[in-house]
């Protein structure tokens, strides 16, 4: 069990293996282009980082994971990849309403009600809880 | 094979045990009941620290433990923790109780012993 | 004249011991549409995770789900271990595989009792669940718990199985084969089981990898994927075959349900067998940093982590995806064209952890 507070700073941050930087305006093009070669969609993943959503978007080919990452500034509508991979629409709702990620032409869209209701809190995922975050 | 089941289940004593009247005992090694020995005690907020449920409240000046029973996960992280060895999980249930119990205790025989290291 | 009629299916249905709502439209008796409602038992584990420290996260993580407890601690664990570039010592690896595969026993025994309930077999159901006893009286003899077992740590685990205790674990896996064979018989081979499971909920392997589906839903359509081939833990070196079947209905996926157990039989005979001696912990030093995923078997099919951390006692971000998440679009797309008759088993056949789900 972890109790040395010691940061080690000699080893570099771990990353993500397989990981592919793409611009939004290419997102779509480029989750055809995975489901053309029959990748499986594995989930999506929404980090919070300051002025920017980061996300990423998990597929695997077998036993072996690929990634797409996209950085976007917040408010930039971010299109669904749910007319692609149909089962991508629980997740992109989930990110929608625990994040505020504008997404659009998600199949199903819950309109802000799969995991939250009416008088929750809005987007409790974001790092600093703001009054005006819908 | 239906038969057999049929005969089986006739004449076997039931899977179950009629509990109120027998029960198991627990077996060695169980994480059940939390006891703190309070003799021991230093308060020295190890046990507070590690709990994941936020169960154990210490108050290192005015040498009070606080431990709430109702958010205890027994984990035993505090048996862990604990250098001295004064927090154990013993291989039994807590029994049901009406009320929530307030499980609390001060640190006055430990400030006597602490003041007279001296004398040892 | 069909008519056309909206019925709510669940929160609360006898098959479903969680809450989850499918808005079934129907054409007469057939289903024709099938939306998912969830939302009932959401608890915010993800943000939980943000906020309590990495080594306290483990104890959170396991309590997502009662029934695969340890797995979802392995995932965690072996993520930060790899933030952390943690070694862990082959007895401790081989301890986390006799704990997991006895989980996966533990799970699929439930599931298998609840499908017999499901179809009103009263008796079967109590003979799988008092097979599973005994496995949860392994799990508080070896692990000091009965559901929730918090033996996984970071770096290791934290406690050891005494040599008598794992002869007595041989011992009980005797007297389980011996009923599993018995009830297993009887789930495979009875006329009106299969009436009702035998191409029922069909799922083509093509559907089943395009909409995501993962564990046995993905293997029970003859996909074989099972995330345990990738090595982790000590299965690398015990080799593991993935179970599949070709049919992809309810029927298939019991069936892989029923071998998985009697692979997870094999696996904790060889891995007491094989056990190494020596540690069974590292301690861990320094804290996370980076981002990584991490992905295990669950008995429900692969689990996902997303880890993001920057250096601190808090994870930046702890992102779950459970296998039943996955599962969920794969069964809106088995449900249209079924019987309104059929909808509980075939619900049932994903094997739902709600509570999974939500997190």
């Amino acid at each position: 069990m972890p109790e040395t507070p010691k940061h080690e700073g000699g080893r570099p941050p771990v990353q993500v293996d397989n990981v592919e930087t793409v611009l939004l305006t290419d997102l779509t093009a480029r989750v055809q282009a995975a489901h053309e070669q029959g990748l499986r969609f594995v989930t999506a993943t929404c980090l919070d980082a300051g002025d920017d959503y980061e996300l990423y978007y998990h597929f695997a080919h077998g036993a072996a994971l690929s990634h797409l990452h996209v950085r976007v500034k917040k408010g930039t509508p971010v299109p669904s990849i749910s007319g692609i991979y149909m089962c991508a629409f629980l997740v992109e709702n989930e990110i929608k309403e625990l994040f505020g990620v504008p997404i659009t032409d998600i199949v199903i869209d819950y309109k802000g009600h799969l995991l939250l209701t009416d008088g929750g809190p809005t987007t409790p995922m974001l790092k600093r809880q703001s009054p005006t975050s819908s | 094979m239906m038969l057999s089941r049929v005969l089986s289940n006739l004449f076997s004593r039931p899977a179950t045990r009629p509990f109120p009247k027998t029960s198991r005992e627990p077996v060695e090694g169980y994480r059940g009941a939390v006891e703190f020995s309070q003799e021991e005690c230093v308060f020295c907020g190890a046990c507070a620290l590690r709990c994941p449920a936020n169960a154990i409240e210490v108050d290192r000046p005015a040498k009070t433990l606080k431990f709430d029973l109702f958010k205890c996960i027994h984990c035993a992280c505090c048996a862990e923790a604990c250098k001295r060895g004064c927090v154990q999980l013993r291989s039994a249930y807590h029994p049901p109780v009406y009320q929530k119990p307030e499980f609390e205790f001060s640190g006055a025989p430990v400030l006597a012993a602490e003041a007279s290291p001296a004398t040892e | 004249m069909a008519r056309r009629t909206t019925i709510p299916f669940g929160p609360q249905h006898p098959v479903l011991p969680e809450p989850i709502q499918l808005k079934l439209t129907l054409d007469n008796e057939t289903v024709v549409e099938a939306i998912p409602h969830i939302g009932y038992v959401h608890r915010g584990v993800e943000k939980a995770g943000e906020r309590m420290d990495f080594g306290q996260n483990v104890f959170l993580v396991e309590r997502i789900c009662g029934i695969c407890s340890f797995i979802h601690a392995l995932c965690y664990c072996q993520g930060i271990e790899k933030l952390m570039d943690v070694e862990v010592p082959p007895r401790a690896r081989y301890l986390r595989v006799i704990w997991s595969e006895l989980h996966r026993m533990q799970s699929h025994h439930l599931w298998l009792g609840l499908l017999a309930d499901a179809f009103g077999y009263e008796s079967l159901f109590m003979q799988f669940w008092r097979n599973r006893e005994r496995l949860m009286d392994i799990f508080e003899r070896t692990a000091g718990s009965r559901v929730i077992i918090s033996t996984c740590a970071i770096g290791g685990v934290r406690r050891d199985i005494s040599p008598e205790n794992l002869q007595y674990i041989l011992d009980e896996l005797v007297v389980i084969q011996k009923t599993l064979d018995d009830a297993v018989d009887v789930v495979l081979n009875d006329r009106t089981i299969r009436a009702r499971t035998v191409g029922k909920g069909v799922l083509t392997a093509k559907q089943a990898l395009e909409l995501g589906a993962v564990g046995p839903v993905l293997r029970g359509s003859g996909v074989a994927v099972d995330a345990r081939t990738e090595g982790f833990a000590a299965y690398g070196e015990l080799g593991i075959e993935p179970v599949t079947e070709e049919a992809g209905d309810s029927y298939a996926r019991t069936k892989v349900r029923a071998r998985e157990c009697y692979q997870s039989l094999d696996l904790v005979r060889r891995a007491i067998e094989r056990l190494p001696d020596g540690d069974i912990a590292v301690r861990p030093r320094g804290r996370p940093d980076g981002r990584t995923v991490s992905r295990v078997e669950q008995p429900r099919g692969e689990l996902f982590y997303f880890m993001g951390a920057d250096g601190s006692a808090r994870l930046d971000r702890l992102r779950i995806r459970t296998p039943t998440f996955a599962n969920v679009p794969p069964l809106v797309a088995m449900l249209p064209g079924c019987e309104m008759a059929d909808v509980p088993v075939i619900t049932l056949s994903i094997d739902p952890c709600i509570s999974c789900t939500e997190r």
